[in-house]
Formats: structure tokens, C-alpha cells, sequence
């Protein structure tokens, strides 16, 4: 807070508001080049411990991911092969005879010639 | 004087006990430098690569990179069809070290496993064995039981095999791959005259690992990639080869037959739509099959007097050659005398005068000697070649037959041509056969049979396989006139059963002895019945060839190979959706 200070005159005084002294200051003076250093190493370990962590979850999702989609193709693969041999049609044909099917002896071709009404 | 030489006796005494303790000392040094020598060289030199090996184990990896095989397929409408893939099965093996009551696991082990209890204690024996293969290929069941056994040292490991889901189809043309004792490999069929296509090229991989045993992934690393086999597409299509296969031994077992081959041809590419043998084998159980012999693909590989079904052949000749039509006429005797033999009519009867067409229709023995005479002897050898006959097709399968038509190289010997004017005397394979039929049926020329489709690089890049003629062989008026006589035989002759309602179908029945084998003459009481033809006539689409070794109950091809024929022909036609051009009657 700014002091005041009574100022006297003939027959008067008053109160006068004491000049303020300003002072430019400069900051002179050299940085800590250690201080520096430490602060950058420091961030830089941050930095690096931040990659490392980062690369190892990347890693780690990579693996999975790889994996995941090995044993997809693996699935994908046993599922290709029950397929063919679902469809082997010595299987279909065994199948069939097991459920009383069976076979066409004939097949018939009707010539057009008119309407034709299917039901 | 004297105390003066004691003393240097003394002192020389001195000295030589100073200086062996240093001989000694340096002796000792010297021993220990050449021992720590002679051992560094031995490490260093002698057992330097066992010893750099030992390292590099320890600080690489290295792993040989196994290829995938490349699959076959077959056709299947639009699509494709696995006949031959890879399939991972479990293989259960020991560490025999590790196990702690060897005896009470080999009991038990062998019980799932089906194995003989001495065999598995055998493997169990030895306490530093490692590894010990217990079982191969292992079922589902095995693989549960075997998991909860819970025996530490009893473990389960993948491992790829061969596998051929549509069983017994196709089995002599796609073969199987199977261990020579050295390494498993294409055995048979396309399997082996594929193998190193198919097998692909094995890659390595080397990289630095750390002391735990892993990866260093900044380290140099040396990675070959493995290269995989291609695959390939075949032309058979197998809605076509399992129908036929059926056909086939339906037929067999009617007729009681020894063995029976059928092949299905498209007639203008010479692509393959089948190649049915029966009997045949399960390839992925080859190990089963007693009798070895089937593995052979007697399609290519036997070759056999075919008999009649030759005299198309000849005919051919004769017409393109110009010395016969269709009509002209020769008088039949009913028998042929030359060198001493005398050669009659397969029915020993005779027929006077007859034309070309009904010389095909009656299959007269005279008459195809008759065709024979006028073309001449080395014009016939020359033709019989152009045909196919007495060399490779070039079809890629292993182990194929040329035939043998040696006896037309002596051109003096006239009774060799005769015999072979009618199919006896000379030996074809039935893809020789049905190829010379394609011949007549696409107008003339001779087309490499074809059985691969595509072939599909590990890539993704298609090399589509074209069909390749051969060379001409007969013109195509030729052709066109063959075919017509040979609709004849189906129309009027000895063909009728092979006929398809509601299509022209052209062909000829051949009913042929057996030669016996190491000796002259013919087997009494064997047959072999053949038919070749072709539909429809006017724009031939198929050619097919039946062959049926030896049936019991009926001794003419016109009652075991022709019925068989229809009813093949009659399905390609319906399921290649080809219309048909003749009114018929149900």
C-alpha cells in the first residue's frame, strides 16, 4: 500500500501521495545448463517410457490379433474341409439311402407346345 | 689352494641344484602351456563347428520354413471341388525322461491309443529318451482321452497330412502322397508326376534371440519365405466322374466282372470328364489296400488288344485313303487264309456281298482284312501311328503305356496287318482308344488329352491350360463319313444298346481275347468287351470309351459295354443340358 505524506504550506497542509520510486530491474544471469539437461532427460524418460508402453500394448494387440486370425484360419480351414466332405457325394448318397429316398430312374422331357398349366 | 677348490666345487654343486629346480619349474610351465594349447586347439579347431554350432543354437533361431502343398481340385459346375488338401491331424508322442512310472503309462497309453503294450514299453524304456512317437493321426476321441490322461510327458503335437475328403473318387488319377522311408511324396497319379509343383519350396528363417529365448526383433535376421505348391484345377467334373463311377461298378458287379474302365472325352478339346476304374481304393486310407496293383491307373497304364472297336479305325483308313466309301461292296467268304492261319467272322459265319457301312455293322472280320489289303501294309502302319497308337498321349499322368504296335514294323509279315485290322496282334491303351475316337468325332484331328483345367499360383496368378492339337489325321469328309457308319451300328448293327433316345449316336462294339502272358496264344474263356463312340452325331459333344474286363455271365461287348455306354452318354447329354434332335417315344 502506497504511504501518504502531509505536506505543509502557509497557512494550509495537505496530504500528498508519496511519490512511488520505479525501478527497472533486469534479470541478469546464466541458466543451469545441468538443470536443462536433467529437465530434457527427465522428459525424454517420460517420453521413452510412454513409447515403450505404447509399442507393448501395440505388441501385445498384434500378437492377439495375429493369433486370433490363426486359429480363425485354422477354424475357417476344418470348417472348408467338413464342407467337402459333407458334400461328398458318396456320403450324400449313403445319407440318402438311410432316409428311404429314392432314386430318380427317369428324367422326362415334355415337349411345348401350348399353354402349359403348372400346379 | 685347496680350501679354494672346495669351495668352488661347492659352489658348483650349488649352482646345478638351482638350475634343475628352474629346469624343472620351466619343464612344469612349458607341460601346463602345451596342455592348455593342445586343449584350446582342440576346442578351437578340432571341435570348432560342433562347438560353433552349440552357439549359434543358443544365440539363433533357425527354422526350416515347410512349404504348403498345393490342392487339387476337380470341377463342380461353375465351381470347384477339394480332391486332394491339406489337413492338420494330432500326433501323440513321449518324453520318455519325463515320465515317472514308465510302465503304468505305456499300459495305459496303449490302451487308448489301440497300440501293443510290449511295443509302447519298449518306446518307454530308455529314461534319457527325449522323444518317442507314440500314434499318428489320432481321433477325436483319442485326442480327449489322451488329454485327460494327465500323464506329465505325454503330448500332443500337429502335424500336416494329406487328406482326400470325396474318398474313393478319382482315386487312380489323383493317386495319394505316402512315405518312401525317406520322405513322404506324390506316390501315384497326379500326386507324383505333379510332386514338384504341388510340393512348393521350403524357406528358413534365422534370427538373433536373447538368453531367455526370445526374439530380438532390432537383430539382423536372414528370413527366406517358404514358397507353396501351386494348385490345380483337373477337367474332370466330379458330378460326372461319381455318376460314372457308379455306372461303372453297377456294371462290374451285374456282369460279375473281373475289373471294368471308363472314360468320358469332350470331343473337340480332348479334355478330360472322367477317368473311372473300378475297382479303386481310398487314398487317404492307401495303407489298407492289399492289393497294390490298384494304385496303377489301367486307363493309361494297361494297355490291351482292344479288338473290333478297331475296325473303325481301319475303316478309317481305308476311306481317307480313298480306296473304300461307305458303300462300296466286297464279297465275305465267311474266313481269310494267309500264312497258314485261317481267319473266319467272330460268329463263323458269311455274309456274301457287303458294303463298308455293314462290314462296321456286322463287324466283319474279312471285311476290316479286306480295307486292309487295298490301303496296304506301310500306308496302315503309317495311319495307325498318326492315330496315337504305339506312343504317349502326353497326358500328365505317370506311368503311362505307348502300346505296342511293333507288329506293324515287319511290312512283309501280311498276317500281323490282318489280326490288326481288327484289334488283335497290336495292344492300345483305353485313352489311345478313345482319343483315335475323338479323332472321327471332332472332324479329323488329334488332340493331346487334357486333364488339367488351370493351374493357380501361390500368388493368385491363373494359368489357364488351352487345348492342344496334335496334328490331323484323317480329313474331315473323312470324318464326317465315319460317323455316319458308325451311327449305323448303333441304328442297325451290334450297337443298338448303346443308343440314347432322342439323340444320334455313333460307335462300335469290340469283344477281344486275351493273350496270355509269356506265351503264344489266347486265354480260353476271357474276354474283354470294349465300346467306343461319340454323340450326337452332327456336332459330336462327348466321346466315351467302355471297357470290361472279363464278365461272367455274357461273352459279347454288345451286352456288357454298350448298355453302359447308354446310359453314360444319356447322362452327360442331360447333364451338360445338350437338346436333343430326334422326336422318341417313351
Amino acid at each position: 500500500m502506497a504511504r501518504n505524506k502531509v505536506v505543509a504550506g502557509g497557512n494550509y497542509c495537505r496530504w500528498r501521495r508519496k511519490k512511488q520510486k520505479t525501478k527497472n530491474k533486469t534479470i541478469t544471469g546464466s541458466i543451469n545448463t545441468s538443470f536443462v539437461m536433467a529437465v530434457f532427460i527427465f522428459l525424454s524418460g517420460l517420453f521413452y517410457l510412454y513409447s515403450i508402453n505404447n509399442n507393448a500394448i501395440k505388441g501385445c494387440q498384434v500378437r492377439r490379433a495375429e493369433k486370433e486370425l490363426t486359429e480363425q484360419k485354422k477354424e475357417n480351414e476344418q470348417l472348408r474341409i467338413q464342407e467337402a466332405e459333407l458334400n461328398s457325394l458318396y456320403r450324400l448318397k449313403k445319407e440318402s439311402e438311410g432316409l428311404n429316398m429314392s432314386e430318380l430312374k427317369e428324367i422326362v422331357y415334355i415337349k411345348e407346345s401350348g399353354p402349359i398349366a403348372l400346379r | 689352494m685347496r680350501n679354494g677348490k672346495l669351495k668352488s666345487h661347492k659352489i658348483k654343486i650349488g649352482l646345478s641344484m638351482e638350475g634343475w629346480r628352474i629346469y624343472f619349474l620351466a619343464l612344469l610351465v612349458f607341460l601346463s602351456a602345451a596342455v592348455i594349447f593342445f586343449r584350446l586347439y582342440s576346442l578351437q579347431v578340432t571341435a570348432h563347428d560342433a562347438y560353433r554350432s552349440i552357439a549359434q543354437n543358443q544365440h539363433y533361431i533357425f527354422q526350416e520354413l515347410n512349404p504348403e502343398r498345393g490342392e487339387i481340385f476337380l470341377k463342380d459346375g461353375n465351381g470347384t471341388y477339394p480332391l486332394a488338401i491339406n489337413r492338420e491331424f494330432k500326433m501323440a508322442y513321449a518324453v520318455p525322461k519325463e515320465i515317472k512310472n514308465r510302465e503304468e503309462a505305456a499300459i495305459r497309453i496303449s490302451s487308448i491309443l489301440e497300440l501293443d503294450e510290449n511295443l509302447v514299453i519298449e518306446k518307454l524304456a530308455d529314461s534319457e529318451d527325449m522323444f518317442e512317437v507314440l500314434k499318428h493321426k489320432l481321433t477325436d476321441e483319442e485326442i480327449s482321452k489322451i488329454k485327460k490322461l494327465e500323464i506329465s510327458g505325454v503330448r500332443l503335437m500337429p502335424e500336416s497330412f494329406r487328406y482326400y475328403p470325396a474318398g474313393e473318387l478319382a482315386a487312380q488319377t489323383v493317386g495319394f502322397v505316402g512315405s518312401d522311408e525317406k520322405e513322404y511324396k506324390g506316390r501315384y497319379g497326379l500326386e507324383a508326376y505333379w510332386e514338384e509343383d504341388l510340393r512348393g519350396t521350403p524357406g528358413d528363417l534365422s534370427q538373433e534371440r536373447d538368453a531367455g529365448g526370445r526374439w530380438i526383433s532390432i537383430a539382423d535376421r536372414e528370413f527366406n519365405p517358404a514358397q507353396n505348391g501351386i494348385d490345380l484345377v483337373l477337367t474332370i467334373d466330379r458330378v460326372v466322374q461319381y455318376e460314372i463311377e457308379k455306372i461303372l461298378k453297377e456294371t462290374v458287379e451285374k456282369h460279375g466282372a473281373d475289373s471294368g474302365t471308363i472314360l468320358a472325352m469332350e470331343a473337340r478339346t480332348g479334355k478330360i470328364l472322367a477317368m473311372v476304374n473300378h475297382p479303386s481304393f481310398n487314398p487317404s486310407e492307401y495303407s489298407k489296400c492289399e492289393d497294390m496293383s490298384l494304385f496303377m491307373n489301367p486307363s493309361v497304364s494297361e494297355a490291351y488288344e482292344c479288338g473290333s472297336v478297331f475296325k473303325a479305325i481301319t475303316m478309317a483308313i481305308g476311306v481317307d485313303d480313298g480306296k473304300v466309301e461307305p458303300d462300296s461292296v466286297y464279297y465275305d467268304s465267311g474266313s481269310v487264309r494267309e500264312a497258314g492261319y485261317t481267319i473266319k467272322n467272330s460268329d463263323e459265319k458269311t455274309y456274301g456281298e457287303q458294303t463298308m457301312t455293314q462290314v462296321l455293322e456286322e463287324s466283319l472280320n474279312t471285311g476290316a482284312i479286306y480295307v486292309e489289303k487295298q490301303v496296304g501294309n506301310k500306308k496302315f502302319a503309317d495311319y495307325t501311328k498318326r492315330f496315337g497308337f504305339g506312343e504317349k498321349t502326353g497326358i500328365e499322368l505317370p506311368g503311362e503305356s505307348r502300346g505296342n504296335i511293333n507288329n506293324l514294323k515287319a511290312l512283309k509279315r501280311d498276317i500281323q496287318f490282318f489280326t490288326a485290322a481288327f484289334g488283335q496282334g497290336i495292344t492300345v491303351t483305353p485313352l489311345q482308344l478313345i482319343n483315335s475316337y475323338s479323332v472321327i468325332a471332332n472332324g479329323g484331328k488329334l488332340m493331346k488329352p487334357q486333364l488339367i483345367e488351370k493351374k493357380i499360383y501361390p500368388g493368385g496368378k491363373i494359368e489357364k491350360i488351352e487345348p492342344q492339337e496334335i496334328r490331323r489325321v484323317i480329313k474331315k469328309e473323312t470324318a464326317e463319313k465315319l460317323s455316319q457308319m458308325l451311327r449305323s451300328v448303333v441304328e442297325n448293327g451290334h450297337g443298338k444298346r448303346a443308343a440314347v433316345p432322342g439323340y444320334l449316336v455313333g460307335g462300335k462294339t469290340g469283344t477281344a481275347q486275351v493273350a496270355k502272358s509269356g506265351e503264344k496264344g489266347y486265354e480260353e474263356g476271357i474276354a474283354i468287351g470294349s465300346f467306343a463312340g461319340f454323340a450326337p452325331i452332327e456336332d459330336a459333344q462327348f466321346t466315351v470309351l467302355v471297357k470290361i474286363y472279363n464278365p461272367k455271365d455274357v461273352q459279347w461287348a454288345e451286352s456288357t459295354a454298350a448298355p453302359a455306354f447308354s446310359r453314360v452318354m444319356k447322362f452327360l447329354l442331360e447333364y451338360y443340358k445338350v437338346s436333343p434332335t430326334e422326336e422318341y417315344e417313351l
